[in-house]
C-alpha cells in the first residue's frame, strides 16, 4: 500500500515536471507562429539543457531546483498582475483581464502548487531515486 | 510515457476555439438610414437587446465582443452584403511577456461592396467597434459605427463606383491598436491594392454645433479631397497630427491613410471617454447625419474617379 502510494507520487511527479516541460514548449511553438521566436529559442534550451543532464543525478537535482523555482515566480507574477488589476485603473486592459481572470487566476494558482511539488526535497529524491 | 499523451491529447483539445453560431433575433433595421443609425447605436450601447437574451454593456471582454461581431454581422447582411470574419491571434509588445501571458485574440470583421466595374482596386473604411471594461462606448465607437453603416448604404445605391469598398470594424483598438494591425498585415498578405484608408473614431460629440471634423495627419491630396466636399457642405474640416488611433497602424506600413474624428484637439469632444457614461444621450444625431453626409460624398468622389494616383500599398 505505501510502495503504491509512493509509486503514484513518482507518477505525479513526473507527469507534473515533463507536462510543465512540455506546456512551456507548446505556447512556444505557438508564439513561434506567430512571428515571436525568442519563447522558442528560450524553451529549446531548457529542454536541452535537462536532456544533456538526464543521467547526472546532482545536476539534474538542481536543474529540477531551478526550474521548479522559475514556475512559482512565473506563478506569483500572474497572481500578482491578477490582483493588481482590479485596483489599478491603467492596467485595466481586457487583454490581461482574459488572460488573468478567474480561469487564469486558476492556472496561476494550480502552477504554484506544481512548482512547489517539484521543489519539494523529498519528491525529489523519491522521483529521482528511481530515474536515475 | 502514457500519461503524457493523455496530458497533451487534453491540451490540444482545450487550445480548439469553437465558433457558436450565435442565436440573434434581428429585426429589420428602419428603411430611413438615421432611424436605423440611431436604432444601431442603441443597440450596440445596451439600450435595446442585441439578440434574444442579452443586453451589453459595454463591447470589452471576448463574450461581449464576440456578441457584437455576430450583431454588426447582421447588419451588414442588411445591406446585402457579405460579412466576412478576420480572426487574429498577435503576440504581446514584450516575448517576456509572452512567456507570462497568451497571445492578443481578436475578430475583425469586414465585408466588400464591389466596383461596378470589375476593378482591382480599393478604398478601406473603418471604425472599431471595441470599448473600454464597463463603458457602453456610444461615442468610443458605436458613433463611427452607424457613420459607416450610413455612408455604405448610401455607396452601394450609386450607379457606378469605379473601385472597390472595404468597410472593416476593427477589434481590440483600445490595446494597442491590435485589431488593425493585424487588418493590415491580412492586407498585405492577400496582396489588396489599396487607394486609400479612412478610419473614423469618436465622431458624436458637437456642443458648439458648427458640425467641424478634424482629419488626422491627411495626405495633401486626401485634405484637398475633405475640403472641397465640407466647402459645399457647409462642414468646417481642421486638420491635426492625431496618431493614436487605427489609421497609424496602416501609415505605418506605407498606407495612404486618415483619420476622422470631432475636434478633439480644438476642444469640443466628448469628455466621457471611457467612461460608464459614454452613453447614448451624449450622441448628436444631427452631428451623426452631417458626417455621413460628408463621408459619403468624399469617397463618392474617389470611386467616381478613374484616378489611381493617390495612394500605394509599400
Ligand atoms: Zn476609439
Amino acid at each position: 500500500m505505501i510502495w503504491a502510494k509512493q509509486n503514484s507520487k513518482i507518477l505525479i511527479y513526473q507527469i507534473i515536471l515533463f507536462g510543465s516541460l512540455l506546456l512551456f514548449l507548446l505556447k512556444a511553438i505557438q508564439y513561434a507562429f506567430l512571428g515571436s521566436y525568442s519563447t522558442l529559442l528560450t524553451s529549446i534550451i531548457i529542454i536541452a539543457i535537462f536532456y544533456l543532464i538526464r543521467k547526472k543525478k546532482n545536476r539534474l537535482n538542481s536543474s529540477i531546483k531551478i526550474w521548479a523555482i522559475l514556475i512559482i515566480a512565473w506563478s506569483l507574477i500572474r497572481i500578482f498582475f491578477g490582483i493588481l488589476i482590479h485596483f489599478v485603473e491603467p492596467l485595466t486592459e481586457n487583454h490581461l483581464q482574459e488572460n488573468l481572470g478567474f480561469l487564469g487566476m486558476c492556472i496561476s494558482i494550480f502552477f504554484l502548487f506544481g512548482g512547489f511539488f517539484l521543489l519539494n526535497k523529498k519528491n525529489r529524491n523519491n522521483w529521482l531515486r528511481q530515474r536515475v | 510515457m502514457k500519461p503524457i499523451f493523455v496530458l497533451l491529447f487534453t491540451m490540444i483539445f482545450f487550445s480548439c476555439d469553437y465558433d457558436m453560431d450565435e442565436n440573434i433575433i434581428f429585426k429589420d433595421l428602419p428603411p430611413k438610414t438615421l432611424d436605423a443609425q440611431i436604432e444601431i447605436l442603441s443597440v450596440l450601447t445596451g439600450n435595446q437587446p442585441m439578440n434574444a437574451d442579452n443586453i451589453i454593456r459595454s463591447r470589452a471582454t471576448i463574450e461581449e465582443r464576440r456578441i457584437t461581431v455576430n450583431y454588426l454581422s447582421q447588419v451588414l447582411k442588411q445591406l446585402n452584403l457579405e460579412p466576412i470574419k478576420h480572426q487574429y491571434k498577435e503576440p504581446n509588445t514584450n516575448p517576456l511577456i509572452d512567456i507570462l501571458i497568451g497571445p492578443y485574440k481578436g475578430t475583425n470583421l469586414f465585408t466588400i461592396l464591389p466596383s461596378t466595374n470589375n476593378s482591382n482596386e480599393y478604398v478601406v473604411l473603418g471604425a472599431h467597434y471595441d470599448t473600454a471594461r464597463n463603458c457602453p462606448g456610444a461615442n468610443d465607437n458605436a458613433s463611427s459605427l452607424s457613420v459607416l453603416y450610413g455612408v455604405t448604404k448610401r455607396l452601394s445605391n450609386v450607379d457606378l463606383r469605379n473601385k472597390n469598398i472595404l468597410v472593416v470594424f476593427f477589434d481590440q483598438e483600445e490595446e494597442n491598436l491590435v485589431g488593425s494591425k493585424a487588418f493590415v498585415k491580412y492586407l498585405l498578405k492577400h496582396k489588396y491594392q489599396v487607394h486609400s484608408v479612412h478610419t473614423l473614431d469618436q465622431i458624436g460629440w458637437d456642443k458648439d454645433g458648427d458640425r467641424a471634423i478634424e482629419l488626422e495627419l491627411p495626405t495633401p491630396e486626401l485634405k484637398k479631397l475633405y475640403k472641397n466636399q465640407g466647402a459645399k457642405l457647409n462642414i468646417p474640416i481642421h486638420t491635426t497630427n492625431v496618431n493614436s488611433t487605427d489609421h497609424h497602424s496602416f501609415r505605418q506600413k506605407g498606407f495612404t491613410a486618415v483619420g476622422i474624428t470631432e475636434e478633439y484637439v480644438n476642444g469640443d469632444t466628448t469628455p466621457f471617454k471611457d467612461s460608464k457614461d459614454d452613453t447614448m444621450d451624449t450622441i448628436d444625431f444631427e452631428y451623426i447625419d452631417s458626417t455621413t453626409n460628408l463621408i459619403f460624398e468624399v469617397i463618392n468622389d474617389i470611386v467616381k474617379s478613374n484616378k489611381h494616383d493617390l495612394g500605394q500599398t509599400k
